[in-house]
């Protein structure tokens, strides 16, 4: 067995397996789809994910992965695929400088076309092909944290700082949490930032604790952070690529209400969250139509809790969401949609449709 | 839409918006004002709307938009709207400090501007009209960031110019920004370089890139950029002399009026790590470079070009010994310490190609580099590594060459008898007399009449001095320009009186030496009458017989 | 006579139809060389990817070996927590209380890290299975070469063997005619300056049969070693890929488990601090328990096999490789021998052929 094709443990509930064209479609839609969000840097790294998303498909390695698994809960690539990509991008300068020369591969590769050898300098080929297209692109791990100085104020022992961390949530879905806090250097407290000249670092306990509150809301943050002594926390905003719907992948109910019928292959709509918990938020508000803010399923007592923090901790939140569509037929589907769901949206559409 | 809200702008702006010297800066500024907003990408248009019926007018639109945070109400009335109100001041992660940036598009004297907005649930239209002024409208759909329009009315040839002039300075202050630019859909971006660089080195670290380079004839030229935008550029040296570089870094800062970069701590850090590159790395990567363009048997302008700079370079840096650095004229790489070691040895020369003297000087062990034609880099090069000047090998070495053919053997054959006999009768003794072609490539001796040789047509040193016929050697030989003035019309008459002409022949070889005494002169002539008169009755004697 | 020496003419400018360059003892020797100059790299080039599978064996095992140590620090920190643990990890993420906060390590972080690194680790060996295939590749073709040469070399001796005897035959068909000769005279002369030439025609092609024959024995052991080398080679191969296979496959069971520890160890720990009932409270801390429990048990079965695998792959390939270069070394020192015999062979036969033909 070829170990570049690994082991495919058989296909679970909660993956979709794509392959060849309908995993090459997939692809094309998904990566124009993040580009034409016109993501901020409040979001992942849009034009990362776009070219990363886009080295997943077989026109880019060529069929050296027989299929490509989506997470059916987020429609996005499973955790598997981008770390694959990673992977691959960072053997991509090693490999290319061992592999022999393309005139060479193609030689081989034309004379084995026919012969009985099992196409070894064919993959090589390919292989050269991918691993070229992946030196072009940023293959970053899908999971880094990097903290910048915003200012410093000796006086006071102040620093403040923004912090960004990206991640595959374990739900599925591709997230950046953005905090801006400010730390104050205390005897009592310990600091969760470190500071030495110009470099910046977080501590293991900040990485923490944002690593695994991102798949719930900016406000679980927020709050967790907010009664560390030394820090003051001014804002928590999370934005979420996906969920994305395609065939296969379940959908809200109000948006098949909105279909005529089962999604076409091709039929794309790409969504992206933000959901923020900051001071200067005017006023609460929900403009997701995809998820509820955490503290609307709860409970009345844990939503006297939250509103408890809210007004100790002076902050608002605000959920919002903007959505990309395979064809323009489909904006009008989509702003139905969010008006079921009770908002407005910004709504972008691929010209010309999905590939 | 809710009722309008209208409100004053200060007077100050009027004159803080005419210190721009070009009014289409603004767009710098919304661009600015765009990556602060956390929006990596802006599209930037410019567009001719038709207005009444006149074909050549209208109003032009140029168009600002991002996809960042956007603003709330409490932003647009504390902030957007007011001077030095910016809440980016003293923040390491924005560009913008003063909080003067979206008033900068009254400078363009507009006659609306229309700024679309969403932030928190919150959306915004913000209307100003021409006296600044403005009135503030809630909207109904959210945008995606925010959108700024500009409207003036112009003529169609305003607009040609206008529009032209807003792509140029976008070019000029955006080329390099971290995000994507796009002016009318099309990316603006370049790569952080120092165009037409001879050599580079870059760093990068956290928050800050650098380039260095040199530049053909050692030009200088600095560019300064926070997160890409342009702070300011320029030519000369008015930083560090003969390097040209670019220095990006969050840390840097332009001045209130936009027209200088800030000198201070963060300032000076930028430099010392500009500094650093220019003064180690730089050359390093020159050196480097000039063993590239070597290999690569590139043209003689790119080979001169890189050692004028790395004559200048050497003379403050240090120049590694092994590395190649100029070219013998057999292609074979030379490093600094064969040229040193030859210079020292005193056999090192240039020549512009190979040639029979050349070869021959090589094969003697002479070092010739070679120095096109026109190649002064080269040649300054070359000299501060021989420490002094280094001479043509042509111009130290001579190879009189054969004669054409067997021809014209045959014709100087009664010539060089006759010579070589009368020489001897005069009492000048030497090993022979041969005729020879002076005219090779690159010869010192074209004029010459004659020279003197151990070897007769081979290369020997060459030294300008007068050798008069008394001083001749005997291991010398007389070598003699078959073409030097005079000479055919001698070899002519050698044809039916080869003594005379052997007499004509060494008068002009003395001649050519100085003054020719007159017993010397009736001595050759006498000894010519008496071989002529020798060699006439052993003919006839032999014709007796 | 004049059909007889016509027969002559024909055999003695025959052009004998020989494969390939015309051979020599100088040309043979080149050839040779030039075959065993391209065994030599290919060995050094094996030796090279022996000492990548020893590194790249080695670094895999020392992530797997790592990812079972985050396993064992899992087991101490989560599965004996106490009821005051579980308590106390509940109440720090509820507002107001997190002063209580003990914020370990993410699981899935960790668990997320070791993946990624082990992942790069599979994909070199994987790499490094591609490389044994392609020098595999390139051996076959080289077996290919010789065979072809091999083929050459037999087809060639049977030619100059039928030429030969076909010289031989004529000779002495001449030399009784010149014996029954009864004066000597033009006739007589004729028939000894062919014979003459038949002995030197002759010698060159006993010569060509000579080389021809020795060509095809060394080539046979050239290719020999070159089997034996694709042997080594492929065994390398089939070790890598099945030492890579079996990491990929527990690093996709992993990436399973990664977002089961998602659910079930972080958020599902967090989903606690909403309260929303002591029923899902339970049921996660007993989820979270089952499959940090389970995790441990996977760990403490599969990995000590796997690193005992890559222990025995490494063992089993270095052994090989000895073997095989012990070989080679064996092979070269007979290949010296034999070229001395040879040579000498070849001087004797080239001294002693005329006579022999004489006699």
């Amino acid at each position: 067995m070829d170990p570049l094709e690994f082991a495919s443990p058989s296909v679970s509930a909660e993956e979709l397996a794509l392959e060849g064209d309908a995993a090459q479609r997939y692809v094309d839609g998904l990566s124009r789809a993040i580009a034409r969000a016109r993501l901020s840097d409040q979001y992942p790294p849009g034009k990362r994910l776009a070219a990363q998303v886009s080295a997943m498909g077989p026109a880019a390695h060529g069929g050296l992965y027989p299929e490509l698994r989506v997470d059916r809960r987020s429609g996005l690539p499973s955790y598997r695929e981008w770390t694959r990509v990673s992977a691959d991008a960072e053997l991509s300068s090693k490999i290319l400088a061992e592999l022999p020369p393309e005139d060479e591969l193609r030689a081989r590769a034309q004379r084995e076309a026919g012969g009985a050898h099992d196409g070894i300098w064919t993959k090589q080929l390919r292989k050269l092909c991918y691993h070229r297209l992946l030196s072009t692109i940023d293959g970053t791990p899908p999971s880094q944290m990097v903290v910048k100085l915003r200012r410093v104020d000796p006086g006071q022992r102040r620093a403040w700082f923004h912090v960004v961390l990206d991640k595959l949530d374990q739900s599925g879905v591709f997230v950046r949490s953005c905090l801006d806090l400010a730390q104050t250097a205390s005897f009592w407290s310990r600091p969760m930032l470190r500071l030495d000249d110009d470099a910046v670092r977080e501590t293991q306990a900040l990485r923490t604790i944002i690593y695994r509150l991102t798949s719930l809301d900016a406000e679980l943050t927020f709050v967790r952070l907010a009664d560390t002594e030394g820090l003051t926390i001014e804002r928590v905003i999370k934005g979420t690529v996906g969920p994305v719907y395609v065939p296969g992948v379940a959908m809200p109910e109000a948006l098949r209400a909105e279909l005529p019928g089962p999604p076409a292959p091709g039929f794309l709509m790409a969504t992206f969250g933000l959901d923020m918990a900051a001071g200067d938020v005017a006023e609460d508000g929900d403009n997701d139509p995809v998820e509820d803010l955490l503290t609307e399923r709860l409970d009345p007592e844990g939503q006297a809790a939250y509103a408890a923090a809210r007004q100790r901790y002076g902050y608002r939140v605000y959920k919002d969401r903007k959505l990309v569509v395979s064809s323009p037929a489909l904006v009008d589907v989509a702003h139905r949609f969010c008006a079921r769901m009770g908002t407005r949206n910004v709504v972008y559409a691929l010209r010309g449709g999905a590939t | 839409m809710s009722r309008p809200h209208d409100v004053e702008v200060g007077d100050a702006l009027a004159e803080l918006v005419d210190q721009f010297a070009d009014p289409l800066v603004f767009l710098r500024e919304l661009v600015q004002n765009a990556l602060d907003a956390g929006s990596p990408e802006v599209d930037v248009y410019a567009e001719l709307r038709p207005s009444g019926d006149d074909p050549d007018q209208g109003v032009m639109v140029i168009g600002v938009d991002d996809y960042g945070e956007g603003m709330d109400r409490q932003i647009i009335d504390t902030r957007l709207t007011r001077l030095f109100s910016s809440a980016k001041d003293g923040d390491l992660t924005k560009i913008g400090k003063f909080g003067i940036g979206f008033v900068s598009v009254f400078a363009l004297r507009p006659d609306a501007v229309c700024v679309d907005t969403s932030r928190g649930g919150e959306h915004w239209r913000i209307l100003f009209r021409a006296d600044r002024s403005f009135v503030r409208i809630a909207r109904e759909h959210p945008v995606d960031g925010t959108k700024i329009q500009v409207f003036k009315a112009v003529t169609r040839a305003e607009y040609g110019d206008l529009a032209a002039r807003a792509e140029k300075t976008l070019r000029h202050w955006c080329k390099h920004v971290s995000g994507t630019v796009r002016w009318n859909d099309d990316d603006i971006a370049e790569p952080f370089d120092v165009p037409g660089a001879l050599c580079s080195v870059r760093s990068e670290a956290e928050g800050i890139r650098v380039v260095a380079s040199y530049l053909p004839g050692g030009a200088s030229s600095f560019g300064f950029y926070n997160r890409g935008l342009t702070l300011l550029e320029g030519t000369g040296s008015g930083f560090i002399d003969g390097v040209a570089f670019k220095v990006d870094s969050r840390y840097l800062e332009h001045t209130l009026a936009r027209n200088d970069i800030m000198r201070d701590a963060n300032f000076d850090k930028a430099m010392a790590v500009v500094e650093g590159l220019a003064r180690e790395q730089l050359p390093a990567a020159l050196w480097q470079r000039v063993q590239q363009v070597l290999e690569a048997e590139a043209d003689t302008r790119s080979l001169d070009a890189v050692h004028r700079v790395a004559a200048r370079v050497a003379a403050s840096s240090e120049v590694p010994s092994q590395i190649p650095l100029l070219r013998a004229i057999d292609g074979a790489p030379l490093t600094a310490a064969a040229v040193r070691k030859a210079a020292k040895a005193g056999t090192l020369r240039n020549a512009e190609q190979r040639s029979a003297l050349a070869d021959a000087a090589v094969a003697a062990g002479v070092t010739v580099v070679e120095v096109r034609s026109g190649c002064a880099g080269t040649l300054a090069l070359l000299g501060w590594l021989a420490d002094g000047e280094v001479h043509h090998v042509a111009r130290t070495f001579i190879m009189p060459g054969p004669l054409r053919d067997a021809e014209e053997q045959t014709r100087w054959a009664p010539l060089r008898a006759a010579t070589e006999a009368l020489l001897q009768a005069a009492g000048v003794r030497v090993a022979g007399v041969v005729p020879a072609r002076f005219d090779y490539a690159g010869s010192c001796i074209a004029r010459r009449l004659f020279v003197l040789q151990r070897e007769p047509l081979s290369l020997s040193p060459w030294a300008e001095e007068v050798v008069r016929p008394a001083e001749w050697k005997r291991k010398d030989t007389v070598v003699i320009n078959a073409a030097g003035d005079g000479v055919d019309a001698v070899l002519t008459l050698a044809q039916r009186e080869p003594e005379l002409a052997a007499y004509a022949l060494v008068k002009l070889l003395h001649l050519a030496v100085g003054p020719l005494p007159v017993e010397v002169d009736a001595q050759l002539c006498s000894a010519s009458a008496e071989l002529r008169a020798t060699r006439l009755s052993e003919r006839l004697g032999v014709v007796a017989r | 006579m004049g059909d007889a020496i016509d027969v002559v003419e024909v055999l003695l400018t025959k052009d004998v139809p020989y494969a390939g360059e015309s051979i020599s003892v100088a040309t043979l020797e080149s050839a040779i060389e030039q075959e065993r100059t391209r065994q030599d790299h290919q060995v050094k080039a094996l030796q090279v990817l022996q000492h990548r599978n020893t590194e790249v064996s080695g670094s895999l095992a020392r992530e797997v070996q790592q990812l079972g140590r985050v396993s064992q620090h899992l087991g101490q920190g989560r599965v004996n927590a106490s009821v005051w643990g579980r308590f106390r990890e509940a109440m720090a993420r509820i507002p107001g209380f997190s002063s209580l906060a003990v914020t370990p390590q993410s699981v899935e972080e960790i668990l997320r890290h070791q993946y990624e690194v082990s992942l790069v680790r599979v994909k070199e060996a994987a790499e490094l299975a591609d490389r044994l295939g392609m020098a595999e590749a390139e051996l076959h073709d080289e077996l290919e070469r010789l065979n072809t040469k091999i083929i050459d070399s037999a087809r060639n001796e049977t030619l100059a063997a039928e030429h030969v005897l076909a010289l031989q035959q004529e000779r002495d068909r001449l030399e009784l005619e010149l014996e029954s000769a009864i004066e000597p005279g033009p006739r007589t002369h004729e028939m000894q300056r062919n014979i003459d030439r038949l002995r030197r025609v002759m010698a060159d092609h006993s010569m060509r049969l000579q080389l021809y024959h020795t060509a095809e024995g060394r080539l046979s052991r050239l290719q020999e070693s070159t089997r034996l080398l694709i042997g080594t080679i492929g065994n390398l191969r089939n070790d890598v890929t099945a030492y890579a296979t079996a990491a990929s496959e527990k690093l996709d069971l992993v990436a399973g488990q990664i977002r089961a520890i998602g659910t079930a160890a972080d958020a599902s720990v967090v989903m606690l601090e909403m309260k929303r009932s002591l029923d899902a409270m339970a049921e996660a801390l007993d989820q979270s328990t089952r499959f940090i429990a389970d995790t441990q048990l996977y760990f403490r079965q599969s990995l000590p096999g796997l690193l005992d695998d890559l222990h025995v792959f490494d063992t089993q390939t270095r052994d090989v490789l000895q073997r095989n270069l012990e070989l080679s070394q064996a092979l070269e020192d007979e290949r010296i021998a034999r070229g001395v015999e040879f040579a000498l062979l070849m001087q004797a036969e080239q001294e002693a052929l005329p006579e022999s033909s004489d006699a």
